[in-house]
Order: structure tokens, then sequence, then C-alpha cells
């Protein structure tokens, strides 16, 4: 066994140090095109912002979602891609930052609508939302991350025990109080157990209050008991999107653990929750169709309908239900790398696209969708800083999990049965 | 050429050994291989590289006339009552849309259903001879329908392959 611990430590990180400058330069970039937007456009700037801390946020929270459900149905199909997908926790402390600058903007997005519609009353004041988004995110992000560090704090104390690792800040930290490998893993097991189900409950919770507050509430007068669910199915959806991108990518770089079943089983559940999205979409759509009342009719006419927005929600449904279904049926395109890159960012941007024509809208009073350099800017800077927080994870962690009781994918299958068939 | 009547059944213990000796036949020009085995595997599947399955044209031609149907359906009865609701057109398409769907679904399901029955040959009448209740519990079974001069070639090639016991069917 130690010479697959070995192995797995000694493998070299996704992103080499050349990209990870090419990302830190990225997000310092974005914070200085976004301080500039602010004093020039505040209005315009703040919301693109809003647009990314959805997107990117959604997009790290549904990748370590994917993790905890992986782990609560004890899954075994892809252990590999649990681990990418619970390097995408390193964000959320990030995101969580990135949550506070928002609190000018509430103010200025929120004091409009007040003036619009007094009846929203006190649920809606600025510091309330500020308050109880930045509690529910930190709830969110501190349960995440806890199930990570368990799923981390084995490997870490193993390696540290064997010198494969040199005993840094970081690691000290995740082995602190280190009792022995059989005990500290079957702690972390238990620690798991716990905290899966935790994410798994907290995040239905937290992402329909941001739904609400953060999209919903920015039309004075439209609102959807719906939307929550809508919300947190399209960031899961969104999770698997960007996982499906890296594990495409380092498929092509030959990772183990990623053969093509592992790329055909994600492309499926890509698959299903295309179609899950799709019926969320038209869950929302049919019933506002049905009520036809003017308040709630508004919010779906102004983006299907009407110019500038009604190109962009209906590219931002092509690439998000129309091509992956499409392409999704083959299961030779599930295998091939190339069209899982292409779908999976396919399915990205449209989902961007899909934040921006959900919150842009509601705020903004002109002509022409605003899409500039501030947006590009903005965006690359989150883009930036989703890379390195992702490229610092792998850095110091690697890449293929190993417990005992938690096996890598056997290629054949075939021991496993064999010690079946033997022991019946 | 007529498929032979006559065969060869090898038995083994380990998947690793049936999934050897589908190899070892293969290489050898024998493919008229059948897999008995007590659990389904992919690796049996892939091993025995047989052709996508035709259950999947059933699964389409089912969806595509339950679309169909669910459409006609919805629009000619409209049509025959004619009655307006809530103000909507008489031929309104988002709410058919949801009967489409479903009946999309079902003769999909059931068209999948029935293609898989009519493929696998089920209900099965008549037990295949190379069968043994072991093959059901620990013991994974491979009939070669071969000539009777190619019995003793297949024989070294299952036994090569950890066979546990070969024997003879068909005849």
């Amino acid at each position: 066994m130690p010479e697959r611990w070995e192995e797995r430590w000694t493998l070299p990180p996704p992103m080499d140090r050349g990209l990870m400058r090419a990302c830190i330069g990225l997000s310092g970039l974005g914070a200085a095109i976004l301080l500039i937007a602010v004093l020039h456009d505040p209005a315009r700037a703040w919301q693109i912002y809003l647009v990314n801390f959805l997107f990117w946020g959604g997009l790290a929270q549904g990748a370590v979602v994917f993790a905890a459900i992986y782990h609560v149905v004890e899954a075994r199909w892809g252990l590999t891609i649990r681990r990418l997908a619970e390097g995408m926790a390193a964000f959320l402390p990030v995101s969580f930052l990135l949550f506070f600058p928002l609190y000018p903007a509430l103010d200025l997005f929120f004091g409009r609508i007040q003036d619009v519609n007094p009846l929203r009353g006190a649920w809606f004041d600025p510091r309330f939302i500020f308050v109880r988004g930045g509690l529910g995110l930190g709830a969110m992000t501190v349960v995440s991350l806890l199930f990570v560090y368990y799923s981390l704090r084995p490997e870490v104390g193993a390696a540290l025990e064997r010198g494969l690792r040199p005993r840094r800040w970081l690691y000290g930290v995740l082995a602190q109080g280190w009792q022995g490998e059989r005990l500290e893993i079957q702690r972390s097991e238990r620690g798991m157990d716990v905290l899966a189900a935790g994410v798994l409950l907290a995040y239905p919770i937290t992402y329909t209050f941001m739904a609400f507050d953060l999209i919903m509430a920015l039309d004075p007068f439209w609102y959807s008991s719906l939307f929550g669910v809508y919300f947190f199915v399209s960031s899961f959806y969104l999770g698997l999107a960007g996982l499906t991108v890296v594990v495409a990518l380092l498929a092509r770089r030959g990772l183990p653990g990623i053969a093509s079943r592992q790329l055909s089983d994600l492309g499926k559940l890509v698959f299903g929750f295309t179609l899950m999205y799709a019926a969320m979409v038209w869950s929302q759509y049919i019933v506002i169709w049905y009520g036809n009342l003017p308040e709630e009719t508004h919010f779906v006419v102004l983006r299907l309908w009407e110019h500038p927005w009604a190109p962009l929600s209906w590219s931002a449904l092509a690439a998000v239900v129309l091509a992956p279904f499409v392409v999704f049926l083959s299961r030779r395109a599930k295998e091939n790398t190339t069209i899982m890159l292409s779908i999976g960012l396919l399915i990205s941007a449209g989902l961007w696209l899909e934040r921006y024509v959900l919150v842009v809208p509601s705020l903004w009073p002109g002509d022409i969708a605003p899409l500039g350099w501030m947006e590009i800017g903005v965006t690359a800077g989150f883009l930036g800083a989703a890379g390195w927080s992702y490229g610092f994870f792998f850095q110091h962690f690697p890449l293929l999990p190993l417990t005992p009781s938690v096996q890598a994918p056997n290629p054949a299958g075939a021991h496993a049965l064999e010690k079946t068939s033997s022991s019946a | 050429m007529a498929r032979p009547s006559a065969g060869l059944v090898g038995s083994f213990r380990h998947l690793d050994s049936l999934l050897e000796a589908i190899s070892r036949l293969h290489q050898a020009g024998y493919r008229d291989l059948q897999a008995l085995s007590p659990v389904p595997h992919h690796a049996i599947d892939e091993a025995l590289k047989k052709p996508p399955s035709p259950v999947r044209v059933f699964t389409l031609i089912g969806c595509l006339l339950g679309a169909a149907t669910g459409l006609v359906l919805t629009i000619a009865t409209s049509l025959h009552v004619s009655l307006i609701t809530g103000g909507k057109p008489i031929v309104s398409i988002p709410p058919f849309l949801i009967i489409v769907f479903e009946l999309t679904i079902l003769f999909g399901g059931l068209l999948t259903l029935g293609g898989m029955l009519l493929n696998a040959r089920l209900p099965l009448v008549h037990i295949v001879p190379a069968y043994d209740p072991r093959f059901s519990e620990d013991r994974f079974g491979l009939w070669i329908r071969c000539e009777v001069r190619d019995f003793d070639p297949v024989t070294r090639l299952l036994e090569s392959a950890d066979a546990e016991a070969v024997h003879r069917v068909g005849e």
C-alpha cells in the first residue's frame, strides 16, 4: 500500500506555476477594472459583479454538493471525479469574502425598489438582506469546508507520517491531533457522513434565500415560490458542467481513474440534469402562463420577447438545454473528451448568460444590453480567482483520493465480482 | 452457413478466467459465444464485442410515436370541443407539451420493454441446453457453438484459460 500513497502524492498538479500566476494576474486585473467601473458607473459595475458572484459561487458550491451526494449514496464510479469536485471548495471562502463588497450594491439596488414598491417592507431592507445572506453563506461555506477537511485529513496525516510531505502550516492545521491512520480514517468517515448530510440540507435553504434575495427581489413586483428550487437546481447543474470541463481537460492529459466509462457516467448525469433543468424552467413558465397575472408575466415577457434581452435568453436556453440534450443522446459523444469539454463550456457559458438575463433586466433601464469592457473585466477577475483557488488546492492535495474502505475504480471491475462470486 | 447445433460449455470459477477465455476464443476466430453469468456485468458485454443493442431503436420509435400521439390527441380534442378557456387560444401549445412529454415517456418505456422482451426472446420457454443451475449461483459459463471437429482445440483453449470443467452439449 505505501507505494500507492506515494504514487498519489507525486502526481503533478493540474495547473503549473505559470498558469497559476496568470490566474492571479487575471484576478488582480479584474479587481482593478471593478474599481474603475465602480467609480465610472456604479450601477453597471455592481450588477455584473452580482452576476459573477452568483455564477462562480454557484459553480463551486454545486460541485461540492455533487461530492456530498457522491459520499451519501456511497458511489464508487468515479473517485477521482469526487476529488476534483471537492477541490472546488477552495473557491468557497473566496466567494464568501466576495459577498462583503456587495453591501453598497444592495443599498443601490434595493433603495430604488423600496421607492417603487413601498409595500415590500422590512424583509427586503438591504441591511437585513446583507446580514441574513452573510450568515447563510458563511454557514454553508463552513459546513462545505469541514466536509472537505474530513475527506483530506486522513490523507494529509498519513502523508506526514510517511514523510511524503514537509510539515507546513496548512498540513499541520489539517492533521492536528493525529491519532493514527486506522482511527483517523474511521473518524473521518463518520465526520463526512454527518457533514455531507449537512451540506445537502444547508444547500437548498441557503440557495433558496439567495435566489429570493439577490435575484427575485431585484424586480419590485415579481415573485415566484418555485424560483428557489429553480436556482439551486441550476447551480448544481452548473457545478456539474464546471466539473465536466475539468474532468475532460484532465482526461486528455491521461489522469488515472478517468476512463471512458467515468466520462460516460458523468455525461449521463449531466444529461439527466439537462432534463431536470428544462423541467424547472418549464414548471416556472407553465404556471405563469396559466395564471396570466401581469405582475408575474412581465418578468417572463421582458426576458423572452422584448429587446434587447430576448436573443440572450434564447441563446442561453439553446446552450443550456437544447445542445447538451441533442449531443448527449449519443453514447460516443459522452466518451469523447473534446465533445465533453465543448459541452461543459457551452453549458457554463449558457448559465452565465442565464444569470445575466435573470439579474440585469431588472436593474438596467437602457435599450442596449450592457456587455463591454466592464463586464469582460469583472468576469475575467472572477475567472482568475476561481482558477488560482482551484490550482492552490491541487498544489497542496493529491488528485487521487484513497481510503481503505473506498477503493479506486477498477477499470475491468473484475476483482470486485470475483470476490463476491467466490464468497457466495 | 448454418449455425452449428452442437457446442461446448466451459465452466469458470472467476470472472477474469471467463474474460480471458472469451478473448482467446475471439483470437482463434470463434465468434458464436454466449456467456452465462450469475450477475450482469459490463466487462462480459465488452469482452463479447456484441453489436449495440437494437432495443434503442424500439425506444426511439416509441418516443416519436408517443410525441405524435400526444400532439394529435390534444390538438384534435381541443378543436373538436372548441371551448375557450381562460382567454387562451383553442390550440395552446404550452399545456399540450405536458401531455406530449408524458406520452413520449410512456410509449418510449412500453416499447423499450417490448423490444427488450422480443430481443431477449423472453419469456424463455426452453432453457438453453448449456444452462447449469450453478451459473445462477457461483460459476460463470461460456457456451461455444462449434463443429465437432473444433471440439479439441476449443477444449484446449478453454482449459488454458483456467476452465474448471468443459462439457459437450446439443449433439
